[in-house]
């Protein structure tokens, strides 16, 4: 398991250093000179030349790659000329925010998506099937950030249970906080739930039809005893792979939903960034945003090798 | 071996007038029509026909693993006297595994990819004697590898199926099969998927763990060879129906039914010359969907006359112990083979 | 369950499906009828905009601001800008369809291009395609479409480049593999045995044999490039004002929630019902196409 985790890691480095040459590239082809966008549109000429010559802008390319990375790569993400702040701090700050959304949103959708999945994969066929497919076909199609205003009109304004937005800290208010998570949460989870409820049905019933399942009934075990041990152990490695590409798309989809919400999380104030051209914090938000989702892929990878040991041990007997 | 048990008076396991159906698209075929036998403590019996005859059918309903589609529809499967067909499924669920086991065709498929063979194994035991203590599971399962000829296997506990050969994933598969001293073993194909050279290996292990647990075989194969060597007794399958059954020497001596003729004439001789011609039998096995009126198999009978296509033969005893579906049973007299060429 | 399938096919063997029964197979099912009616209606609605919508998208009533439904004439009211809210939402259409279908399309031209070439020269795709496009696809589709909208600005035009740029990797890799596949099949090793020109390979044998993995995946990515339309113009990257779009008509709807429900939930319903009709539309593609193939 060492050596594979080693040899993930290994594999995954050329990746980083190829995804930051990308990375450089788009912040240079965004708008305005790269010194323009640290410094901000109010600064001087002074300034603007100063930045430049900090971050070794005036010189080629290969030199400026290795400028830039070195600033990024020591914490030093430049001042946000809007909020008068250091980037790093700015976006640090906003950071648990977005990851509290998309673990509770990861959450709900496993609790819903995965005994819908698999109620819909025993019942194949029937009713109980037919019900659990038509709600997700129905939830697919449905725009997220659509159902979360449909939701605030409901919930909020409609019956007044639940607040229509914004983050309420838990030490101000723990149940408040409590049920500001409520609607972002579920409107953040809905596709997820569903994607996950029918990947883990097909899962499930190809396992099901696997000959090592009809071994198990053979053995005399009881049924509930073959579903858990041999098929659900089984069909759990695509589904959690699914799931750690659920938690990047679930981050994906809080930019929208944290729009919705006026929730406070990185999302949002990359949208508000762009909208206000700050692209010190755009290009910041943008190569921490990469960095963790390359991060989450190896994550997901080794998961899986955790979990299905063909893909840990090869084919030799040694272990 | 079978001698002496067949003494005993009650047979382990009666099959009487059993008929499964396999629904598909809407229309019920039977794929399994009427099939009648007996099974008696501690002999090997095979069931011999072409693939798609509904044997591997036959051996699932006999476990109760049939799941729709496939559903069986009348007659009896009598296993120690009880009708498996009144028990709860809960009692089914108890005899699977215990005095009922099954071995599967394919050793690369049916094991469970993510869990050693040892858990597999335990698995089986803790099934059926759940107040055994840890210690004893892994004592018992070390000594179901060895008793099927599986070398170092205190080791082998820990081994994943992917890091063993085909040939000792079969030879686990039997040990599962055998972990609960089973009176019947039902073994479909078992050695179909696996090297020439290791299938006699393989045969020769769960040959000889039958005999010393004394546990019957019930082998479901298409190898006329494998029948030779193994079988006390033989049923002839065609078209999910029994178109001969009787003691493997009177049935490759004299074979009293076309198909088990045309079935023993396709075997490759191995003292014939070189240059003889192999023979194969003429058109294609029954379509289930459209079996042909009378006796099935006389769309490809070279004996068939107008009878075979209005009349379907019942089984009848044409010598004692041995039954033969066919309207000119009586007429097949020659000796074909000797059991001794066959397994040679 | 478990053997049966296979006795089945065996004894009762199942014709393979000839064109004509795939059709009647793909409208069998209620899905695929469904899917059908659904994107014809929308396609219908975007084509015949100007002569359905009762008034011009962008004409202002003077004092019919945020009207409700029904008030002289317009039947789901007026905007805050005091525009026909009916005629936006049937205008809309045209913006997500070609948002949809060209830019898909397009994105999807590349990617097969590419993932053809690096199927075949294998040395050129490891080295720099797939590496790429690992890269684009480890982000989620929304991230990227900001990103390329950042760089090049909002506009229907930006918003299509961006959908058109996501979906090269997801085809590239698509095709790669099927090329990778269709190469180790004997009649493809024969014919590059026998010194066929690669070119004459992919387009004989691999194109016509990975065709229906490319129109499933076709199907999906519009239902996908509609949503990501809607939501970049939501966050007002996307289409530009006046030009009515669906996602910027539920971002400013959503302030008048209570008093003018039909501005925001008109455009949603729509844009439902355009995505459900290509998802319903994918599954019974799927089921016709790649019957063994994992449905998502």
């Amino acid at each position: 398991m060492a050596s594979y985790i080693i040899r993930r890691i290994l594999q995954w480095i050329p990746i980083l250093v190829l995804s930051s040459i990308l990375m450089f590239a788009v912040v240079r082809a965004m708008p305005g000179d790269a010194a323009d966008a640290i410094a901000g549109p109010d600064a001087t000429p002074d300034v603007v030349a100063a930045v430049r010559a900090e971050y070794g802008l005036d010189r080629p390319l290969p030199v400026q790659y290795l400028a830039w990375i070195s600033h990024f790569v020591r914490g030093d993400f430049g001042t946000s000329y809007i909020y008068h702040t250091d980037n790093a701090a700015l976006i640090f700050s906003r950071i648990p925010n977005s990851l509290l959304l998309a673990v509770c949103a990861l959450v709900l959708a496993i609790l819903i998506g995965l005994p819908a999945g698999l109620y819909a994969a025993v019942r194949g066929g029937k009713l109980g099937d037919l019900i659990v497919s038509t709600a997700t076909a129905a939830a697919i199609a449905t725009p997220d950030f659509w159902f979360g205003i449909v939701a605030i009109l409901l919930f909020a304004v409609t019956l007044n249970w639940l607040p229509p937005g914004g983050l309420i800290s838990p030490t101000d208010d723990p149940v408040q906080f409590l049920l500001s998570l409520i609607l972002p949460s579920f409107t953040l989870a809905l596709h997820g739930a569903a994607v996950l409820a029918r990947f883990t049905r097909s899962a499930v019933l190809e396992t099901l039809g696997e000959d090592y399942v009809r071994t198990a009934r053979a053995k005399g075990i009881s049924p509930f005893r073959v579903l858990r041990r041999h098929v659900l152990r089984n069909a759990l490695v695509p589904i959690v792979t699914i799931t750690g590409i659920m938690l990047g798309r679930m981050l994906g989809g809080a930019v929208v939903i944290e729009s919705v919400f006026a929730w406070p999380g990185v999302g949002r104030l990359l949208v508000q960034s762009i909208s206000n051209r700050d692209y010190g914090v755009v290009q910041a938000i943008l190569v921490l945003l990469v960095f963790f989702f390359l991060l989450l892929n190896l994550v997901v990878d080794l998961l899986y090798a955790l979990i299905d040991p063909r893909i840990r041990v090869g084919g030799s007997v040694a272990e | 071996m079978a001698a002496e048990s067949n003494v005993q008076e009650k047979p382990l396991l009666a099959v009487r007038d059993l008929v499964v159906e396999l629904t598909r698209q809407g229309a019920a075929h039977p794929v399994v029509s009427g099939v009648s036998f007996d099974v008696w403590p501690g002999e090997t019996v095979c069931v011999v026909g072409e693939s798609g005859s509904g044997k591997t059918l036959l051996a699932l309903s006999l476990l109760s693993l049939a799941e729709p589609p496939v559903k069986i529809r009348s007659g009896q499967i009598l296993f120690e006297g009880t009708d498996t067909a009144a028990l709860s499924t809960r009692e089914k669920q108890k005899l699977r595994g215990d005095r009922i086991a099954m071995v599967f065709q394919d050793p690369m498929t049916s094991l469970n990819p993510v869990l050693t063979i040892g858990e597999q194994i335990i698995e089986c035991v803790v099934a059926h004697q759940p107040r055994q203590s840890k210690a004893f599971m892994r004592d018992r399962a070390v000594e179901l590898l060895s008793l099927v000829g599986v070398p170092a296997p205190r080791d082998r506990l820990s081994a994943y199926p992917h890091q063993i050969s085909g040939g000792m994933r079969q030879r686990v598969l039997i040990a599962m099969a055998l972990a609960n001293n089973p009176r019947l073993i039902v073994a479909d194909e078992p050695t179909t998927a696996l090297d020439v050279t290791v299938q006699a290996q393989v045969m020769e292990a769960m040959q000889a763990a039958c005999h010393k647990t004394g546990a019957a075989l019930l082998l479901v194969t298409h190898n006329m060879g494998l029948v030779a060597e193994n079988a006390d007794r033989v049923l002839v399958f065609y078209a999910g129906r029994i178109v001969e059954a009787g003691r493997v020497e009177d049935v490759f001596s004299q074979p009293r039914h076309p198909y088990t003729r045309a079935l023993l004439a396709s075997i490759p001789a191995m003292d014939g010359a070189p240059e003889a011609e192999l023979k194969t039998i003429e058109g294609e096995p029954p379509d289930f969907a459209s079996l042909p009126a009378g006796c099935p198999f006389q769309p490809r009978c070279g004996l068939a006359r107008p009878i075979c296509r209005s009349t379907a033969p019942a089984a009848v005893e044409i010598a004692p112990g041995h039954l033969s579906a066919c309207h000119f049973a009586a007429e097949m007299t020659e000796q074909l083979f000797s059991p001794a060429e066959v397994s040679a | 369950m478990t053997m049966q399938p296979e006795i089945a096919a065996q004894n009762l063997p199942l014709r393979a499906p000839r064109r004509s029964s795939a059709l009647s197979q793909f409208l069998g099912r209620p899905g695929g009828v469904v899917a059908v009616v659904l994107i014809a209606a929308m396609l219908a609605v975007a084509i015949a905009a100007p002569w359905i919508a009762p008034f011009d998208p962008n004409q202002q009533f003077d004092d019919l601001q945020l009207s409700p439904a029904g008030v002289a004439g317009h039947l789901l009211g007026t905007d805050e800008l005091s525009r026909d809210i009916l005629s936006r939402v049937l205008f809309g259409t045209r913006v997500s369809i070609t948002a949809g279908f060209l830019s898909v399309a397009a994105g999807a031209m590349i990617g097969i291009v590419l993932g053809m070439l690096a199927g075949m020269f294998q040395r050129l795709a490891d080295t720099i395609i797939m590496p790429v496009c690992d890269l684009l696809l480890a982000m989620p589709g929304i991230l990227l479409g900001i990103v390329v909208v950042a760089v090049l600005g909002s506009g229907l035009l930006q918003v299509c480049i961006a959908i058109a740029v996501l979906n090269v990797p997801v085809f590239a890799r698509l095709m790669r593999s099927a090329v990778l596949k269709e190469k180790e099949l004997d009649y493809v090793r024969a014919s590059i045995v026998q010194g066929a020109s690669t070119l004459r390979i992919l387009v004989r044998h691999i194109l016509p044999n990975t065709i229906s993995v490319v129109i499933t995946q076709l199907s999906a990515a519009v239902g996908q490039a509609v949503l990501i339309e809607a939501a970049l113009s939501f966050l007002g990257l996307g289409v530009q004002a006046p030009t009515a779009s669906w996602g910027s008509m539920l971002s400013n709807g959503r302030d008048y929630l209570s008093t003018s429900p039909f501005y925001a939930l008109a455009p949603g319903l729509m844009l439902f019902v355009l995505v459900l009709g290509l998802n319903l539309f994918t599954d019974a593609l799927q089921r016709v196409l790649n019957p063994t193939g994992p449905k998502g």
